[in-house]
C-alpha cells in the first residue's frame, strides 16, 4: 500500500477435489438385553464396530503446493466398542429402597485405509489408533554435568545441556536423541507413549429411600492419558508463560532439590528442550468425581395439607464433590477436555475449573 | 374423461422421468461471486489480480523479500531493522529477539514445520503461478498483458532467489500444482538451474516494466527501477557465492549484477537524498515518518492510520539490544583510516571520545549521550537519564551494549500507543545498488577510480568524508581474508551504510566468512570508570570479559548464546524442516544437517 487507501484486491481460487464421493458407513451390532430374577435386575450389552469407508477428511500435502489440499474421501476407519448397562432395584421391608444403576462402554478407533506411502507422523496412517500420543521417552535428569557427556547426543533438542536438565533415552541406540524422520519407519527416539482417547467411561448412580427420605448419587469417570500441551503461555510447565505458581518452585529441580518432578529453570518462554513431548510429563487422566449428590426430604402429606399445601419437601444437592485423580496439579481430568470439539484440550491459563456447588432448597407445590 | 386425465398425466410424467438434464445444466457458475472462469477479462482484472499479489507479499513472516513492519504485536520481531541480529551488527537479548541470536550462535536445530522466515511463503507462488497461467486469457495488447507478467515475474524472481539464498536447491514450479502434480514428490531443483530461471524472470521484469517513476492514481507497483535494483542484489548475491563458494560462472552474475546497477544509477530518476545539515543527512531517511518525495527511497511501504499500522518504533527501541563493538570499530575516521591505522583515533576510554573524529555515521546511527535531547531519546527531558544505559537499569531506555541505534529512531512513533504508528518500511534505495555495482566491478577485477566516485564517494560526501581512492592501505584486521583492499573497503562501506537495514547476515554468508559470526557480540567498554559514572547502583545485569585487559561487556555470558559457533560445513544453509521431508522425502536435507 502506498496511497492513503487499502486498494483493491482479488486472491487465487483454492483447489477443489474432482473426485468427491459420499462416505459409506456399515455399522454391525449384536445386543443383549436380559430383564430377570424377578424384575430386579437390568441388564443390557451391546457391542459393535462401525466400519466408515471413503471418510471424508483433511488431507495434507506438500506444502509446496501452496494451498489447503481439498478434502477428500481419503481414509477408511473402524470403530469397534461395547456398551454396557446394568440395573438393580429392590426393596427391604416396607420403608427401604434401593437401587443402582451402572454404565460402562468403551470404544477405539483405527484407521484401516489411507493413502501415505512415506509414512509422514504428520497425518494419517494405516493402523493409527486415533488418540495416539507420540514422544520422547524419559531417563531422568542430569544430576551432573558430567552425565551429559557420557549421555546420547541432545543437540538436536537444544543446547548447553547441564546438570537439571532432561536426560532423553536413547531409543535407536544411534546415540543421537532426535525426531529420526519423523515417519513410522523412522520415528528418531519417540514411540507412542500414551492414548489420549477415553477409554472405560463409566457412571456409577446408586440411590436409596428410607420413608420419606431419598439419597440420590451419581459418580462418573473414565481412564485416559493426557500430555500437556508445550506451546507458549500453557502454564503447566514451570515458566512456560509469564506467571509463576508456587509449584514451579518447589517441583523443579535445584541442587537441593535433586528429585524434582520438573527440569531447572531456563529463563524465556522459546526454549523447549525440557519439555518436548515425553513420558516423564504423561498424565493418568483416569478420574472419579462425585458429580451429583441429593438429600430429599419429603414432607409427611399429613402435615402440609392442614396448611392448604399438596406436597413439600426440604433438600439438599451438591455438584462436583469429591473426585479421584493422579494428574497433576492444578490439571483437571475434565476440564482438560470440556471445550467445544471435545478433542483439543484448554490451555490451562485460561480455563474456568468447576465449581463445587451446595445448595439448600424448598419445593412446595398448591 | 377422467380416465384420459389420468392416462395423459401419466404419460406427461413418464416423460419426464425419462428426460435427465444434461451437464451442462447443472454445470452453473455462480452469479454473485468472481470465480477464475469468467474473471481473466480486462487490464482492470489483470490489475485488481495483481494487487493481491502485493497484499500476500506484506506478510513479513510468510514471505520475506520486501519485509517491511509487521503489523500490530508481530512489529516487534518482523521486520528488516531486526535482521541483523543474525549477525555481528547487533545484540538482542529480549525473548522477542532469540530467534536471531539463535541462530547468530549456531544453535539452530533442525524444526519439524516451516519456521517463520523460512521454508514457507509457497501460497505466494501458487498465486503468482495462477496468474501466470491465466494472464494470456485477457483481452488486451502485449505491452498491457506484459506489464503485469512482468510483476508477478518479478515477484517469481525475487521469491525463488530469496529461497535459493537461504536454502540452496529448490524445488522449480511455474503453474499452478494441482494434488497429482509429480513436482510434490520431486527432489528440489538444482541451485543453478533455479537461478537460470530466476534471471530469466528478472531480465523480463526489467524489460518490460514501466520505466516511469510511478503513475498517478496507481501508487505503489512495481517499476523497471525497481527490477533492476532487485536483480542486481540478486545477482551480486549469487556470483560473490559462487565466487567464494567455489562454484561455477561467477562472472556471469557479477556481470548481471554490474550492469543492472549501472543502469539504475545513470538512466534512472533516483538520486541520494543530501542535506547541508551534515550531522543528519544520513538518517534523516530512515527517521522520517514520510518518504514519498524521498529521491533516494526506490520502493517502500506507505503505512496509514485504519488502513496498516505499527508498533515497530516502540519495539524495536527496546527489542534490538544494541550495535556491537565490532560494528562500532569498523566505522573510519575522518582521515578515511580505520581506527587501527588512524592517528586520529581517540580510544574508547571515554565514552564520547569513540565518536571524535570518526565517520559522521557513526554518530547517526549510534546515540551520543549529547544528541538525547534531538532525538528526545526515551521520550524525557535531557538529564533525566543518561545514557548510556545497560539492561538492568530502570527508567529511560537501556541497551545490551552501551550502544544505543539511534538511526531509525523516531520519539513520536516509539512513545505512541499500542499499534497506531504510521513508520514507513524501505525496501528499496539507491545507496544499496551504488553498492552493489561498487562490490560487483571490484570482484570482477575492473574497478576503476570513476565507479567509486560515483558509488562509494557519493556516499561518503554526503556525510562529509573524504572519497575513498582505489587501492588504499589494507586494514590489518582484514588482511587474512585474502581479498584486495578496495573491497574490503567497498564491504566496509556496506556495513556502515547498510547498517541495521538487513543485509549483515546474506552478506557474510556469500562472502563465506561465517567464521565471523564466531567472535562474540560485545559492548562498551565497562571498566571501573565507566561503571562508576554510568551506572554507580550497579543495576546493569550483563556481565563482562576480558579483553586485552580491558573489560567489556559481553552480553551473551551466561546464557545459551554465550559460545557463537560457525560449522562451515553447515551453517552457510539453512535446514528443511523435517515434515516437509517426511512428506516428500525426495527433498533431502542440506548438508551437516542430517541425522
Amino acid at each position: 500500500m502506498t496511497g492513503s487507501n487499502k486498494t483493491t484486491y482479488v486472491a487465487e481460487a483454492g483447489l477443489v477435489s474432482p473426485s468427491l464421493t459420499w462416505e459409506t458407513v456399515v455399522s454391525k451390532n449384536i445386543g443383549l438385553d436380559i430383564t430377570t430374577l424377578n424384575q430386579r435386575l437390568d441388564f443390557s450389552f451391546d457391542a459393535f464396530t462401525r466400519d466408515t469407508k471413503d471418510m471424508l477428511t483433511n488431507v495434507t500435502l506438500p506444502e509446496l503446493l501452496g494451498t489447503t489440499a481439498p478434502q477428500a474421501n481419503a481414509a477408511d476407519l473402524r470403530t469397534t466398542g461395547w456398551e454396557l448397562s446394568a440395573t438393580w432395584h429392590d426393596v427391604i421391608g416396607k420403608d427401604w429402597r434401593y437401587g443402582i444403576n451402572l454404565a460402562l462402554s468403551d470404544n477405539e478407533a483405527k484407521i484401516t485405509k489411507y493413502n501415505n506411502p512415506t509414512g509422514s507422523l504428520n497425518e494419517f496412517y494405516e493402523g493409527q489408533v486415533l488418540g495416539e500420543i507420540w514422544g520422547y521417552v524419559t531417563e531422568g535428569i542430569f544430576q551432573e554435568d558430567s552425565e551429559v557427556a557420557a549421555h546420547a547426543d541432545q543437540a538436536n533438542l537444544g543446547a548447553n545441556w547441564r546438570a537439571g536438565d532432561i536426560m532423553y533415552k536413547d531409543l535407536n541406540g544411534d546415540k543421537k536423541i532426535n525426531p529420526g524422520s519423523n515417519t513410522l519407519a523412522d520415528p528418531g527416539d519417540r514411540q507412542i507413549i500414551g492414548y489420549s482417547n477415553p477409554h472405560f467411561s463409566y457412571g456409577i448412580n446408586p440411590d436409596l429411600s428410607y420413608k420419606n427420605w431419598t439419597l440420590n448419587v451419581f459418580f462418573q469417570g473414565l481412564f485416559r492419558d493426557y500430555l500437556p500441551e508445550n506451546g507458549n503461555w500453557k502454564a503447566f510447565y514451570p515458566y512456560n508463560a509469564g506467571h509463576v505458581e508456587n509449584y514451579y518452585i518447589t517441583e523443579s529441580w535445584s541442587e537441593d532439590n535433586r528429585d524434582a518432578y520438573f527440569a531447572a529453570p531456563t529463563i524465556g518462554t522459546n526454549t523447549k528442550k525440557n519439555i518436548h513431548p515425553q513420558s516423564r510429563y504423561v498424565q493418568n487422566g483416569a478420574y472419579i468425581r462425585l458429580k451429583n449428590l441429593t438429600l430429599n426430604y419429603n414432607l409427611p402429606t399429613g402435615w402440609i395439607s392442614k396448611i392448604g399445601l399438596s406436597s413439600a419437601s426440604v433438600y439438599f444437592a451438591g455438584q462436583n464433590l469429591w473426585e479421584a485423580t493422579k494428574m497433576h496439579k492444578p490439571l483437571d481430568p475434565e476440564v482438560e477436555y470440556n471445550n467445544n470439539t471435545g478433542l483439543e484440550r484448554n490451555d490451562l491459563t485460561q480455563e474456568y475449573y468447576f465449581q463445587r456447588t451446595f445448595s439448600l432448597g424448598v419445593k412446595v407445590s398448591f | 374423461m377422467k380416465k384420459n386425465i389420468l392416462k395423459i398425466s401419466f404419460i406427461v410424467f413418464a416423460t419426464l422421468l425419462m428426460v435427465s438434464c444434461n451437464d451442462e445444466f447443472l454445470e452453473r457458475q455462480p452469479l454473485d461471486a468472481i470465480i477464475n472462469e469468467t474473471f481473466w477479462n480486462t487490464e482492470n482484472d489483470l490489475k485488481v489480480y495483481n494487487n493481491g499479489l502485493y497484499n500476500m507479499a506484506k506478510d513479513d513472516i510468510n514471505v520475506t523479500i520486501m519485509m517491511g513492519h509487521h503489523n500490530g504485536f508481530d512489529s516487534q520481531w518482523a521486520g528488516y531493522e531486526y535482521l541483523d541480529g543474525y549477525s555481528d551488527n547487533t545484540a538482542p537479548i529480549e525473548p522477542r529477539g532469540l530467534r536471531f541470536a539463535t541462530v547468530r550462535a549456531g544453535i539452530h536445530q533442525v524444526p519439524n514445520d516451516a519456521q517463520d522466515f523460512g521454508w514457507r511463503g509457497w501460497n505466494f507462488l501458487r498465486a503468482i503461478n495462477v496468474g501466470m497461467d491465466n494472464y494470456a486469457k485477457a483481452q488486451v495488447t502485449d505491452a498491457v498483458r506484459n506489464k503485469y507478467i512482468g510483476e508477478a515475474r518479478l515477484f517469481r524472481g525475487w521469491f525463488y532467489a530469496d529461497k535459493v539464498q537461504k536454502f540452496g536447491d529448490v524445488t522449480w514450479v511455474d503453474h499452478e500444482l494441482q494434488i497429482d502434480s509429480p513436482e510434490l514428490d520431486s527432489p528440489r531443483t538444482p541451485r543453478a538451474d533455479v537461478m537460470e530461471k530466476v534471471l530469466l524472470d528478472l531480465n523480463f521484469a526489467c524489460d518490460n516494466l514501466p520505466s516511469a517513476q510511478k503513475v498517478e492514481g496507481d501508487p505503489g507497483r512495481f517499476n523497471k527501477w525497481v527490477a533492476l535494483a532487485v536483480k542486481s542484489r540478486v545477482c551480486l548475491f549469487e556470483g560473490t557465492w559462487r565466487k567464494y563458494h567455489g562454484v561455477a560462472d561467477a562472472n556471469k552474475w557479477l556481470t548481471e549484477a554490474a550492469s543492472a546497477a549501472k543502469l539504475l544509477i545513470e538512466t534512472g530518476p533516483y538520486k541520494l537524498y543530501t542535506s547541508s545539515d551534515l550531522a543528519h543527512a544520513y538518517n534523516f531517511t530512515h527517521r522520517a515518518l514520510d518518504l514519498s518525495g524521498n529521491p533516494e527511497v526506490i520502493y517502500w511501504r506507505k503505512y496509514a492510520t485504519g488502513v496498516e499500522t505499527n508498533h515497530f518504533q516502540s519495539y524495536h527501541a527496546g527489542y534490538v539490544g544494541g550495535a556491537t563493538k565490532d560494528a562500532v570499530e569498523d566505522y573510519l575516521c575522518t582521515d578515511g583510516l580505520p581506527i587501527s591505522l588512524s592517528p586520529l583515533y581517540k580510544g574508547d576510554e571515554v565514552f564520547e571520545n569513540i565518536f571524535e573524529n570518526r565517520d559522521p555515521r557513526l554518530r547517526q546511527t549510534i546515540l551520543h549521550p549529547e544528541d538525547q535531547p534531538y532525538y528526545t531519546y526515551g521520550n524525557h527531558p535531557y538529564n533525566t537519564y543518561t545514557y548510556p544505559r545497560i539492561r538492568g537499569q530502570v527508567g529511560g531506555r537501556n541497551s545490551t551494549t552501551g550502544y544505543h541505534i539511534i538511526k531509525v529512531y523516531e520519539n513520536v512513533a516509539a512513545s505512541a500507543a499500542y499499534n497506531v504508528s504510521t513508520s514507513p518500511a524501505i525496501t528499496l534505495r539507491l545507496a544499496e545498488a551504488m553498492l552493489n555495482y561498487a562490490e560487483a566491478v571490484a570482484e570482477l577485477g575492473t574497478l576503476t577510480q570513476a565507479d567509486l566516485d560515483m558509488t562509494v564517494n557519493k556516499l561518503r560526501a554526503r556525510v562529509g568524508m573524504p572519497s575513498l581512492m582505489l587501492n588504499p592501505q589494507m586494514d590489518p584486521r582484514y588482511a587474512s581474508w585474502g581479498v584486495s583492499s578496495n573491497i574490503v573497503e567497498i564491504r566496509r562501506e556496506r556495513r556502515i551504510e547498510l547498517f541495521m537495514e538487513g543485509f549483515r547476515y546474506d552478506d557474510l554468508r556469500r562472502w563465506k566468512l561465517g567464521k565471523k559470526l564466531e567472535v562474540k557480540s560485545y559492548g562498551m567498554r565497562w571498566d571501573a570508570a565507566n561503571q562508576s559514572r554510568f551506572d554507580p547502583d550497579k543495576k546493569a545485569t550483563i556481565k563482562t570479559a576480558t579483553l586485552d585487559g580491558v573489560p567489556y561487556l559481553d552480553v551473551y555470558q551466561g546464557t545459551d548464546y554465550a559460545n557463537p559457533k560457525f560449522d562451515e560445513a553447515k551453517h552457510y544453509l539453512w535446514p528443511i524442516p523435517i515434515n516437509s521431508i517426511s512428506q516428500n522425502p525426495a527433498l533431502g536435507q542440506n548438508p551437516g544437517w542430517g541425522n
